[in-house]
């Protein structure tokens, strides 16, 4: 049974490549450009990752961590932030949302591959 | 087949995982503490990470600590895998070795 | 987390390491193949270097790193131990105790003079280790640096392991899986990169089923991993959680001590990481076997020449424990050592406040015994005597016991001058030999810190002064090594440390002539060779021809003197020309409390300190009324009316006692009304309200009966006794204003 991993981001060519390279490893992948788009999406069905961007318009990317770890069905899945700046005030706030780990945009297609790989439950 | 056909084995289904834990925990050792000769089947389950690879650790011992071994009767390919990984192969075997 | 406090441990334990350092290095002088001597000085090395890194005092850790690599080759034989290099780490050592006075004088920064020092020395150093140096700031490629909750194992010298493969080695935090991780993951990572040549897995952290949290990681693992690869690609496996977990990883033909380290740096039963270890095929059960038992042979050494101190790196961040096969092999070892070193290795660390508030609270008991024991003898009720009689005597005994706490070997202030006395006779260009007697006699904690500064001068006078040159000496008749020695011992009551000589003794000659110029004597006053010689305590007195660099700068034997006085101590002279001279210092051996002897004088009481009691006996006032000396057993005994000398006017009772005191060789007696018996006092000093009464009087006491006794100071009355009787022998007698 394959895996599922959605990628929240407002910019559709980042879910492009993301999409692209994840589903040539074999995973489903599933996208949504904002957090509210993608807690409408989280309707119980196995998520077994989130990569999920920062600054996002309608539910920033942090507010949105924070929605899903508060649901019991996804309390435990691994979430990946992305983001352009080393800005150590936001990595706290994901830390404490829910995100621990992080990865700096742009990313090469490969590292990407590398940390779902690590970090995909099952 | 077990020894003792008297006896079920505790068949687990779908995912093992750390979302499944805290039940399974109770399940696995209310098992444990009551079966004389413990067997789990796990052939149908979907999916096993560390926390369920953990609780089984946990009954193995919990059952080893009353002198009764803890028998894998079935595993699925997840099962498997993990137990390949982690070098606990082992355990299966000694299941089927047992097996008349 | 505040480490104030440990790191005031941190800066006492390296001066006690230096010190050790010190010694180890005069010892390896006469004797460089001495292994426990070499052993010491990279153990000295070794743990200064990891505490300090604990605290990021990175100049210290640099700095002892060189030094510890350059011993690390003598230890194992690379390198041979000569006079140079012996003088260089002795230099090194002043260094690295400069370092640690800055780090307590709580200066961060270091002035240009330092860092050169610093440079030269460490340049002198590296010229030992030509190539082989295994340089902190430039890593070799093996050794990664150290990140987070990554550690990088260092490669000691020792053999290499045969596997060719990496081994991972990884705990993890509880709280990983809650967080969204999962460890399989990582490990089905690790497979991508290489072939998992074997995984074991460790759960020895799983608690009982009641206290297991499901949610919860108890999982550890052991890996063997082949394939090309290196450091960073394998860590990059656990990129994400490197806050989340202890990782190891050992390289490819690691040294066996590198996996013996991270046995014992990991939380389970060594016997079992072993096993688990020779399992992965990452060790070999021969490699296991010699790796412990080198182990074991570091372990013993380091309890040997560390007296059992743990190493303060271990408390802060150890979970290592050591296997008791291991101890056991330490203790065998130690064992076989000297005992004096066994000794130490039974010491604790008190805190001197402590022992103070003890010492307080036994002179508390004391008083209150006494009290207790006079309530008991009036009831007269046989029973209670008795019982009081026996809790005397324990408080007695724990008295006896907690001054003893306080009582440290001189040995300890005078091998501190071993490193003086080669330096110096250095400079000076004499060759002197110093002998030390009598390192184990004992004296209170309080004297010996004061003591070091008298005895370092009275030292440096008689190499300076007292020794003549190797050419004089041999043109003397003398061998050409100048000798020195210094030695303590217990008398009366009281201990004497001599500093000893075979120089050219004091120039009586010359002495004289200073005296006159300054004034100090009238010409063609005569005078005996003693008084000669005690002139030299006079203020601004000194005969060098030349102010040497090291004494004779005016700041001379009178400050040593006071200092002394300061400790309630006498200092004597003895002076043979063309042989040497003798420098004695007697000092009270404790300050705290006294066994006394108690007399009554008018209505006031008073202590004689019982060690300085010779003798009592009757008198008859008629033959004290004229004179001021009895015939005692065919000798002259002088004596004092302590009625007269503190002034009591109404008439003596009709019998009166002779109590006979001696100090120093001299002799006095004091007339006295009554004789009271013993006692055990507290000595209290005198508040500023009596100081002016100092002159006769050590201090107070409070007697069991709540009255105040005056503690006669022994030594002050044989001094006015002395100078009353010397005034009315030489001149015209001029009694001191005190007594009359």
């Amino acid at each position: 049974m394959s895996k599922t991993v959605m990628i929240v981001d407002d910019a559709a060519s980042i879910r492009q490549v993301v999409a692209i390279a994840l589903k040539g490893a074999g995973y489903e992948v599933l996208g949504a450009c904002d957090g509210r788009e993608a807690l409408s999406k989280l309707d119980g069905r196995k998520i077994n990752l989130v990569i999920s961007d920062v600054n996002m318009p309608n539910m920033d990317g942090i507010s949105f961590v924070k929605e899903l770890k508060a649901r019991s069905a996804y309390k435990f899945t691994p979430v990946i932030m992305l983001t352009t700046e080393s800005a150590d005030a936001k990595k706290q706030l994901g830390k404490e949302a829910g995100a621990k780990a992080w990865m700096v945009k742009p990313f090469k297609p490969q590292q990407m591959l590398d940390a779902v790989s690590k970090l995909v439950r099952p | 087949m077990t020894t003792h056909d008297t006896e079920a084995p505790l068949r687990l289904e779908g995912d093992l995982t750390i979302y499944q834990a805290a039940e399974l925990k109770r399940r696995l050792m209310e098992f444990v503490a009551r079966a004389e000769a413990p067997g789990l089947d796990l052939a149908e389950v979907t999916d096993m990470d560390t926390a369920g690879l953990q609780l089984l650790l946990l009954a193995r011992r919990a059952a080893a600590a009353d002198a009764k071994p803890l028998q894998l009767l079935g595993a699925s390919p997840a099962v498997m895998e993990v137990l390949a990984l982690c070098n606990l192969d082992s355990w299966l075997d000694a299941a089927s070795a047992s097996d008349p | 987390m505040n480490l104030d406090s440990a790191q005031q441990t941190f800066i006492e334990e390296s001066r006690d390491l230096l010190a050790t350092m010190e010694d180890a290095l005069l010892t390896l002088e006469s004797a460089p193949q001495d292994a426990d001597a070499t052993n010491a000085v990279f153990r000295a090395m070794h743990t200064i270097k990891g505490a300090a890194g604990i605290f990021g005092f990175e100049v210290i850790v640099d700095f002892t790193h060189v030094a510890e690599s350059v011993m690390d080759r003598v230890r194992d034989g690379e390198l041979a131990v000569d006079d140079r290099l012996i003088a260089l780490l002795l230099l090194c050592q002043d260094h690295i105790a400069t370092l640690i006075d800055r780090v307590d004088g709580g200066e961060e920064a270091l002035d240009a003079d330092l860092v050169t020092a610093g440079d030269t020395l460490t340049q002198g150093l590296r010229g030992y280790l030509d190539g082989n140096a295994t340089d902190r700031s430039g890593a070799a490629p093996a050794e990664g640096g150290e990140r987070g909750g990554m550690r990088t194992a260092r490669s000691p010298a020792g053999a290499a392991v045969r596997t060719e493969a990496w081994h991972v080695s990884v705990r993890f935090d509880q709280g990983l899986l809650r967080n969204g991780f999962d460890p399989l993951a990582f490990v089905r990572f690790l497979a991508t990169l290489g072939e998992l040549r074997h995984v074991a897995l460790i759960d020895d952290a799983l608690p009982s089923p009641e206290s297991m949290d499901p949610e919860a990681c108890y999982l550890g693992f052991e890996i063997s991993l082949a394939g090309d690869l290196d450091k960073a690609t394998i860590e990059s496996a656990f990129e994400f959680v490197e806050a989340d977990c202890t990782l190891t990883i050992l390289p490819p033909n690691s040294q066996v001590e590198a996996y013996i380290q991270l046995i014992q740096d990991l939380p389970e039963c060594e016997r079992r990481l072993g096993e688990i270890l020779v399992a992965c095929g990452s060790l070999t059960e021969r490699e296991l076997e010699e790796g412990l038992n080198f182990q074991a042979a570091s372990v013993a050494s380091a309890a040997q020449t560390q007296a059992g101190a743990q190493p303060l790196g271990e408390i802060l961040v150890s979970q290592g424990r050591v296997q008791p096969e291991v101890v056991d092999a330490a203790l065998a070892k130690q064992r076989r050592t000297r005992d004096a070193k066994t000794r130490e290795a039974r010491a604790i660390r008190v805190d001197a406040a402590k022992l103070d508030d003890l010492i307080n609270l036994v002179g508390e008991l004391v008083i209150a015994g006494s009290a207790a024991e006079m309530l008991a003898q009036r009831t007269r009720q046989r029973a209670l005597v008795e019982a009081n009689a026996g809790i005397s005597q324990l408080v007695g005994a724990i008295r006896d016991s907690a001054l003893r706490l306080r009582m440290v070997e001189i040995g300890e202030t005078f091998n501190r001058f071993r490193r003086v006395v080669r330096d110096v006779s250095q400079e000076l260009g004499k060759d002197i030999g110093l002998m030390i007697t009598g390192a184990e006699t004992e004296l209170d904690k309080s004297v010996v810190e004061r003591i070091g500064d008298p005895l370092m001068h009275l030292v440096r006078n008689a190499m300076d002064h007292g020794l003549e040159s190797p050419e004089r000496r041999l043109a003397a008749g003398k061998p050409a090594q100048g000798a020195l020695r210094l030695n303590a011992y217990h008398e009366s009551g009281s201990i004497v440390i001599e500093i000893a000589d075979d120089g050219a003794g004091l120039d009586r000659a010359r002495i004289r002539a200073k005296a006159e110029e300054r004034g100090l004597i009238q010409p063609g006053q005569s005078l005996s060779d003693q008084e000669i010689d005690h002139l030299i305590f006079e203020p601004g007195f000194s005969t060098a021809s030349e102010v040497t660099n090291l004494s004779g700068r005016g700041v001379g034997m009178d400050v040593v003197r006071r200092n002394i006085d300061a400790l309630r101590g006498s200092i004597g002279l003895e002076s043979r020309p063309g042989e040497g001279t003798t420098v004695s210092i007697r000092l009270p051996l404790t300050l705290a409390i006294i066994d006394g002897f108690l007399v009554g004088v008018g209505e006031g009481a008073f202590v004689i300190p019982l060690d300085c009691v010779v003798e009592c006996m009757r008198c008859d006032p008629s033959e004290t009324q004229d004179q001021d000396y009895i015939n005692l057993r065919g000798q002259v005994l002088p004596f004092l009316r302590l009625r007269s000398l503190f002034g009591l006017s109404d008439p003596p009772p009709r019998r009166q006692n002779i109590v006979v005191i001696q100090f120093a060789g001299q002799r006095l007696g004091l007339v006295v009304d009554r004789l009271l018996g013993e006692c055990q006092t507290v000595i209290k000093p005198l508040g500023r309200l009596l100081s002016h009464l100092r002159g006769f009087f050590a201090g107070s006491t409070i007697l069991g009966s709540g009255d105040v006794a005056m503690i006669l100071d022994v030594q002050e009355l044989i001094r006015t006794a002395v100078a009353r009787d010397a005034g009315a022998g030489d001149r015209h007698p001029q009694v001191p204003a005190a007594i009359q």
